[in-house]
């Protein structure tokens, strides 16, 4: 029970706030998408009626042509987003900082202190992010090996049906993988803030933690899964519906779909501190045990 | 008339009856198949199959009529399978597959090869000795798929001559329609098969190309495959007997007439299923006969009513399938190689098992290699020298049957929000392969296998495609049926496909065809500028003039003309100039100016210039910015960690 207590904890106005900066910062990186994607199509049609033909032409017809017809200003464009993409990756280390920083020190989430935590934290936090890679390199190589020996098998063997099912299972150990070894970072910076130890510790003391608490971390992802993807569904539906709305509304719509992934987010993070903060590190073997019997 | 037909009613009657008689008589003719063709050549193989060798030991008598006016001192035969042989033939040299060797070199049973034993003349001389390799198309000497053999004694014309072979083939991997995966085997151009002697006394009887597929004369097929008992044997036509040995093999008979190669395939796995289809203009059904790889049990029907499908659309539209069976082989995914390719009365199609069923791939390749018993099978065009013919044109009826099959779903791709329909998916190639060769040309003389591929295939159908907007889908429909049942069992060239549309037409389009299919041409019709000014002398009526300038080739085109009070003003623009100026004064200025507004012109290679706006509107490109902007968001939110 103790997983869905804190889940339902961590839905609070200040997991709120803090979504509010994550989904600005992603707008912000994001305008140049926007305003690049606009100007681009805009430009290349120029006075085209091409969109409005897409009845006759079909959707495929209408893309490949804009496409084609403006290749080279999608490959710049493309080729720029790609960098940004990379700078977000590393502000995201940044963003992480204020975000597990507020909700570890139950400080406010005003700016102010959301941005001090931020760069409080960054350094420590990318020394993590580069020790997690010693997870993730041989995540991506036994995932890869497995695919390979995956496509290997189903070439010599033709053996679809068993293909088939092991093509899930393959898909399902790389995805327990991918949660683990995310899971171990997230608990690696929560201990890094909780305990202020060296990355190394901090690292192990994420890796411990995850490995004692992996029904209730199971139970927490998928309740964070589950909304989360099904904002995915919504704005697939929304965007069907949205055809005949004003644009801005349809942008706000989306932005609105947008915030609450980050909410999600947000309180999957803040739901992982709060079930930090129920079994610190310092907690006896016995302290452990005895809360072990609980029920997840 | 009219007064007959009151003071007699029994004679209306009969007149009536005898009217609709005629009527239904001159429908069933047309429906009724065209008549089959004199034999050329007649085949008689007596084949072993031995598996565990891969590899195959025969016997065959050839029985070959000269069907032209001048003696035939020489014979030509096709040893396609020789294409396998090694790294250096024709075949593998043209597909880039030298490397192979240095890859493979260890493996050598990824090769294979046919080699005559004996070979004869019934009631005459032994010729083995012989027997000479040439290479008519590119002088390459290791190349093995073209033997010629002088004859002491002429074939005269209208004789005959019979010839008894003794061959053995060595069956290789499959990777390129022929050979064996484990214990699958698909027999593709396995056996010696005779060019064909043209009337001018030379051979048509070209090298086994990287690109090119196949010419051959119609006749009759009665073969014979002894085999291990547990194999289950598709091959082209139909079963004759079925004979168990005493060792335990069984020989399998399959004959057929009127067609113009033989295919076979054997696998013990396979789940034989059979299906009646009753097809329009047939007395009879038609035998659908699926070998399914136990594996794809789920696209059983897949596989038949895609079959059953375009097998009724061909019959409605051009004339009734003519044989009795059809056959179609679902190879193991491990025999890829054998997927989608086309043989008479059997095809193979292709399943992937784990493809999600919004990928119609499966009813794809049947739909498409099933068009081929028409556009190869029966009209036969020369697949080496004028490929179009029969992949252009049958890729256009792939088209056409998969949008029927699919009524309003995409027909090609439904999945995860893509949708694609088969006719779209053309345009891709055709954007990216430079229009550098013309598409009718020999097969082997195209720069690359995807210049082939787009031209022939692409650039054709999409080119029918522009002419069935030019014609009228009716018009071109009746000219393909008029076509096909003119041509069925003939040779047609693209001569004869030019004459018979042009016939049908009531027009001469080789403009049309000088351009985009014996030329380089490449077509693009666009809106240069628009503009609406008030009248001085008038002020409430505007002189508007729109510019309209061919890029590039020529094609009459509909111009639709917007104004702003909402009317619409039409304009075929015909001339052959490179540009149109469009003058007239209204009340009202223009809105838009749209070239081909009903997209019957797909050949068209740029449709963002094809329409222009007065006062561009920015909100479709803003909306479509929207989209493409909210994934990059996407994308964002999903990095965040």
């Amino acid at each position: 029970m103790k997983a869905v207590h804190v889940y339902l904890a961590s839905f609070r106005g200040r997991t709120a706030a803090v979504a509010v900066y994550l989904w600005a910062s992603g707008l912000l990186f994001s305008l140049p998408a926007y305003l690049g994607f606009s100007r681009l199509i805009s430009f290349t049609l120029d006075g085209s009626q091409l969109l409005e033909m897409s009845d006759q032409y079909g959707s495929f017809t209408v893309w490949l042509e804009l496409f084609s017809h403006a290749e080279t200003g999608f490959r710049v464009l493309l080729f720029q987003l790609g960098a940004l993409v990379l700078v977000y990756a590393i502000f995201s280390l940044f963003l992480s900082g204020g975000v597990y920083g507020v909700f570890v020190s139950g400080d406010s989430p005003r700016l102010g202190r959301f941005l001090t935590h931020a760069w409080k934290n960054l350094l420590a936090f990318a020394k993590l992010f580069l020790t997690c890679w010693l997870l993730w390199i041989p995540l991506m190589a036994i995932s890869v090996l497995g695919f390979v020996l995956l496509a290997g098998f189903l070439r010599e063997s033709g053996n679809e049906t068993l293909f088939r099912w092991l093509l899930p299972v393959w898909g399902g150990v790389t995805l327990i993988m991918i949660g683990y070894t995310m899971a171990v970072y997230d608990f690696a910076r929560i201990r890094r803030l909780q305990e202020a130890g060296s990355t190394w510790k901090s690292f192990r003391s994420g890796m411990k933690f995850v490995y004692r608490h992996i029904p209730r971390l199971i139970v927490l992802f998928f309740f964070f899964l589950v909304p989360f993807l099904l904002t995915f569904a919504l704005s697939s539906a929304f965007e069907r519906i949205a055809e005949p709305l004003p644009r801005i509304v349809t942008f706000a719509g989306l932005q609105a779909l947008i915030w609450m992934r980050c909410f999600f987010k947000n309180a999957l993070m803040h739901a992982e501190t709060l079930l930090a903060r129920e079994y610190p590190l310092h907690a006896s073997p016995e302290l452990d045990a005895e809360r072990e019997t609980d029920t997840i | 008339m009219k007064k007959a037909f009151k003071g007699n009613r029994i004679s209306a009657l009969g007149v009536l009856l005898a009217f609709f008689a005629a009527a239904a008589q001159s429908v069933m003719a047309n429906a009724d198949p065209p008549p089959g063709p004199e034999p050329i050549v007649e085949y008689a193989i007596d084949a072993r199959l031995l598996p565990a060798n891969r590899s195959l030991e025969a016997t065959q008598v050839l029985t070959w009529r000269n069907p032209t006016q001048i003696a035939a001192k020489t014979l030509r035969f096709h040893l396609y399978y020789n294409a396998f042989r090694g790294p250096e033939s024709t075949f593998m040299r043209e597909r880039g597959l030298q490397r192979f060797k240095s890859r493979r070199q260890d493996k050598a049973r990824r090769y294979g090869g046919i080699d005559i034993l004996e070979l004869s003349r019934i009631g005459g001389n032994e010729l083995t000795e012989k027997i000479a390799f040439i290479a008519p198309d590119d002088q390459n000497e290791k190349d093995r798929t073209v033997i010629e053999i002088p004859l002491d004694i002429p074939v005269a014309p209208g004789e005959s001559i019979r010839l008894r072979f003794r061959f053995q083939l060595k069956i290789p991997e499959i990777f390129a329609r022929t050979g064996c995966w484990k214990n699958f085997f698909f027999m593709g151009q396995w056996f010696p098969k005779i060019g064909v002697f043209q009337d001018d006394g030379t051979w048509h009887c070209h090298q086994f190309h990287a690109n090119s597929e196949f010419f051959a004369d119609f006749g009759r097929y009665r073969v014979a495959v002894t085999l291990p008992a547990e194999y289950v044997v598709g091959a082209t036509g139909n079963p004759v007997s079925n004979i168990n040995n005493a060792d335990g093999t069984v020989t399998h008979t399959f004959a057929q007439d009127r067609v113009h190669d033989f295919a076979w395939t054997a696998w013990p796995e396979f789940l034989q299923l059979r299906r009646q289809a009753v097809v329009p203009g047939r007395d009879r059904p038609v035998e659908v006969v699926l070998l399914l790889d136990p594996q794809h049990e789920n696209a059983r029907e897949r596989y038949f009513q895609s079959v059953i499908f375009a097998m009724r659309f061909m019959s409605e539209k051009l004339f009734p399938y003519p044989y009795d069976r059809i056959t179609v082989v679902d190879p193991p995914l491990g025999a890829a190689g054998a997927m989608g390719m086309e043989y008479p009365t059997l095809i193979t199609g292709g399943h992937i098992s784990f493809l999600p069923e919004g990928i119609h791939f499966t009813e794809m390749v049947t739909i498409h290699e099933f068009g081929h018993q028409y556009w190869y099978g029966l009209v036969a065009s020369d697949e080496f020298r004028e490929a179009w013919l029969d992949e252009g044109v049958n890729t256009f009826f792939e088209g056409e049957i998969m949008e029927a099959y699919f009524k309003k779903a995409p027909s090609l791709l439904d999945w995860f929000g893509i949708r694609i329909r088969d006719t779209e998916s053309r345009r891709g190639p055709l954007k990216r392969i430079p229009v550098l060769e013309p598409v009718n040309q020999p097969s082997w003389h195209f720069l690359s296998g995807s210049n082939y591929s787009s031209h022939v295939y692409n650039r054709a159908a999409v080119f029918i495609d522009t002419l069935k907007g030019y014609l009228g889908k009716e018009k071109l429909y009746d000219f393909f049926a008029r076509y096909a049942r003119q041509y069925a069992w003939k040779h047609p060239s693209t001569h004869d496909f030019i004459a018979a549309l042009n016939e049908v037409a009531g027009q001469d389009l080789a403009w049309a065809f000088k351009q985009f299919i014996n030329g380089t041409g490449r077509l693009d019709l666009a809106v240069h500028s628009l503009s609406s000014q008030r009248m001085e002398n008038d002020p409430a009526s505007y002189r508007n003039e729109v510019l309209l300038v061919r890029r590039e080739g020529f094609f009459p085109a509909d111009v639709l003309i917007r104004l702003r009070n909402g009317r619409e003003v039409r304009h075929l623009w015909k001339d052959p100039g490179r540009w149109k100026r469009l003058e007239f004064t209204h009340e009202s200025p223009l809105h838009s100016v749209v070239i081909d507004p009903e997209f019957r012109i797909p050949l068209d290679h740029d449709l963002v210039n094809n329409s222009m706006a007065a006062q561009p509107s920015r909100k479709e490109s803003q909306r479509a910015a929207l989209k493409l902007g909210f994934l990059f968001q996407t994308l964002l939110g999903m990095l965040f960690m």
